[in-house]
């Protein structure tokens, strides 16, 4: 598969180490000669030079042999100019992104007028990321898979959990219709089995029928409480995404923004809600304690500056905030900003990187999610009439299916089951597979579609 | 009830129930798109619309959902229009739930004119007084008087 990625900014750069690691053919556009070397030096990629708004440049470096052309540099207007170009000249599918909202909001259209496969938007899905968390406390992602007959939620483990000290095998049993799939402890991610003793702060990704997920979920939550006063440090875009999910839904939000002009201006645009904009800056103790935060469940910092982010996070939990979740755009710090007490981080880029990777997923798999970085990943998979799968007893699948791959789930005949070694794979069957990394590339040389 | 909405087929409106999910709202619209002869394959059709909206929630916020697919397999553009007067969680870009749910198929090489349409609908649903009175139908025959076919 052959793609190319205009821009190796903070975007585009991480794209392109994504994909290269999983052997595409990727070719990075990018204008600046000193950022071209140091990407050429890092990456193994092509890197091209050159002004990827330009038609015939992307003629003069065959973009119609494109099989995926991703635009995402720092300018919506020329990532839309360049994907439509790009789709005009031959490439098989584009995709742009935006920040600016209206684009995103009116995709449907703008996508149609442009002839564009895929608008995407990494503040939009930082928000809803963010804001789901406000709305569902400690479930750190969430995912549907089969239609949505399976669900797929991360949970940490609190101390107060039940499952907290036991052993997997004596916290789920298979019947029950949910497993862990994947655990990520102390940034090692790897896939449990019924001797994994779960202890706290392991972040578990569950998948489970939806009739049985609540369940499951209390097994691996303590006690949760809603939450129902936010304070948002930001009123950029994504400040602005989580101040509209949250409007109706928790009884206060405190809205911060420093810069007078932009506080004026959204104030407006919240009147009469329960949504107050404060022209303030929120990173100093001072206007915390001022502004009563100490009574508020989650504090939500959504700058453009990781210090900043992290520096008001660390201070809004020492001034007495129940959680805190922070924007960061730097992936490096986000361990970082968790260790210092920051409940939960959210990486632009790492959203937008999960989109491509379903979009490229999606010539061989019906759906598919990627776990903490990359290092895990859930895929699904249609049996067909030649799959090496058809016919196999599960546990006789050694040399059929890659080792280290699990078969999750099963969903034959619209009922969904999880498997065990005697289940016999038949053709039609659709099934949930965790993968970790290092094998992801042999599962999918298995399932051309 | 003046709107531009007329377009829209009476038998491809649907009332949502009460309890579905995103998955089963998607296929009660699928299921009444096809039997329109512009929709030439139902299996591929189907998939696309899973598909993208595995991509990328077409929840894109205030209640409204446009999921829409482009492909080879459809004649002409057509239109399915989904009630959900009890909201529809479809993991909307502002988490809120959906209450409208406009489901476009159009042909690959179609030229741009339905698009006028397109946004003519939505431009009907900015409007809040129509937007609650559509999202409030229990039945198509509401819907359909609400927006004058019958």
């Amino acid at each position: 598969m052959n793609i190319f990625i205009l821009g190796g900014g903070r975007a585009g750069y991480h794209l392109a180490r994504l994909l290269s690691e999983e052997n595409y053919d990727v070719t990075v556009i990018e204008r600046d000669p000193e950022h071209q070397e140091y990407i050429d030096q890092m990456l193994n990629a092509r890197v091209l030079l050159g002004d990827g708004a330009s038609a015939l440049f992307l003629q003069s470096i065959d973009i119609a042999g494109a099989d995926l052309f991703i635009a995402c540099t720092g300018r919506d207007e020329t990532n839309l100019l360049a994907a439509t170009a790009a789709k005009g000249l031959g490439a098989k599918q584009v995709v742009a992104r935006v920040e600016k909202a209206p684009y995103m909001v009116e995709s449907y259209m703008y996508d149609q007028l442009l002839n564009i496969d895929y608008i995407l938007s990494p503040d939009a899905l930082v928000a809803q990321e963010i804001s789901n968390y406000a709305l569902h406390p400690g479930v750190l992602i969430s995912e549907e898979f089969s239609h949505g007959h399976i669900l797929l939620r991360q949970v940490q483990v609190a101390a107060d959990a039940p499952a907290n000290g036991q052993l997997l095998s004596e916290v789920l049993q298979p019947d029950n219709g949910a497993l862990a799939g994947v655990i990520e402890r102390q940034g090692k991610v790897f896939v449990p089995d019924g001797t994994t003793r779960i202890a706290v702060g392991d972040k578990v990704s569950l998948l489970s029928k939806r009739e049985t997920m609540s369940e499951a979920l209390s097994k691996f939550q303590g006690r949760v409480s809603t939450i129902q006063r936010v304070a948002i440090m930001g009123a950029g875009t994504i400040g602005l995404w989580i101040a509209h999910a949250l409007e109706k839904k928790v009884s206060e939000v405190k809205l911060f923004e420093r810069e007078s002009e932009r506080a004026r201006l959204v104030a407006g645009e919240f009147q009469k809600r329960n949504i107050q904009v404060i022209h303030r800056d929120a990173t100093s103790r001072n206007s915390m304690e001022q502004e009563h935060l100490d009574s508020f469940d989650l504090f939500i910092a959504t700058t453009e500056d990781d210090e900043r982010n992290i520096l008001a996070g660390v201070l809004a939990r020492e001034v007495g905030v129940s959680s805190v979740a922070a924007v960061v755009h730097h992936v490096d710090f986000a361990p970082l900003a968790e260790k210092l007490g920051i409940n939960i981080t959210v990486t632009p880029r790492s959203m937008i990187a999960g989109s491509v990777l379903k979009i490229v997923r999606q010539k061989t798999v019906a759906a598919s999610a990627t776990l903490n970085e990359g290092d895990a990943e859930i895929l699904e998979i249609t049996v067909h009439e030649h799959s090496p799968l058809k016919g196999v007893m599960l546990k006789n699948s050694k040399g059929k299916l890659p080792a280290r791959v699990l078969v999750a789930t099963v969903l034959r005949d619209n009922d969904t089951f999880i498997p065990n070694g005697n289940t016999v794979i038949r053709e039609g069957d659709s099934l949930i597979l965790i993968a970790t990394t290092e094998n992801i590339h042999e599962v999918r040389k298995f399932f051309q579609r | 009830m003046s709107t531009r909405l007329e377009f829209i087929e009476p038998s491809q409106i649907r009332i949502i129930p009460s309890g579905a999910t995103k998955h089963e709202a998607l296929d009660i619209l699928v299921d009444a798109l096809c039997k329109n002869p512009a929709i030439q394959s139902k299996e591929l059709f189907t998939r696309a619309v899973h598909e993208r909206e595995a991509i990328q929630t077409t929840g894109l916020g205030n209640g409204v959902a446009v999921p829409h697919v482009r492909i080879e397999e459809v004649t002409s553009p057509t239109v399915a229009l989904g009630i959900a007067p009890d909201g529809l969680d479809f993991q909307a870009l502002d988490n809120r739930p959906v209450y409208v749910i406009v489901l476009f198929a159009t042909p690959r090489d179609s030229g741009k004119t339905y698009l006028g349409l397109l946004a003519k609908v939505m431009v009907t649903l900015r409007e809040e007084k129509t937007f609650a009175a559509l999202a409030s139908c229990r039945s198509v025959k509401e819907v359909t008087t609400l927006l004058g076919l019958d």
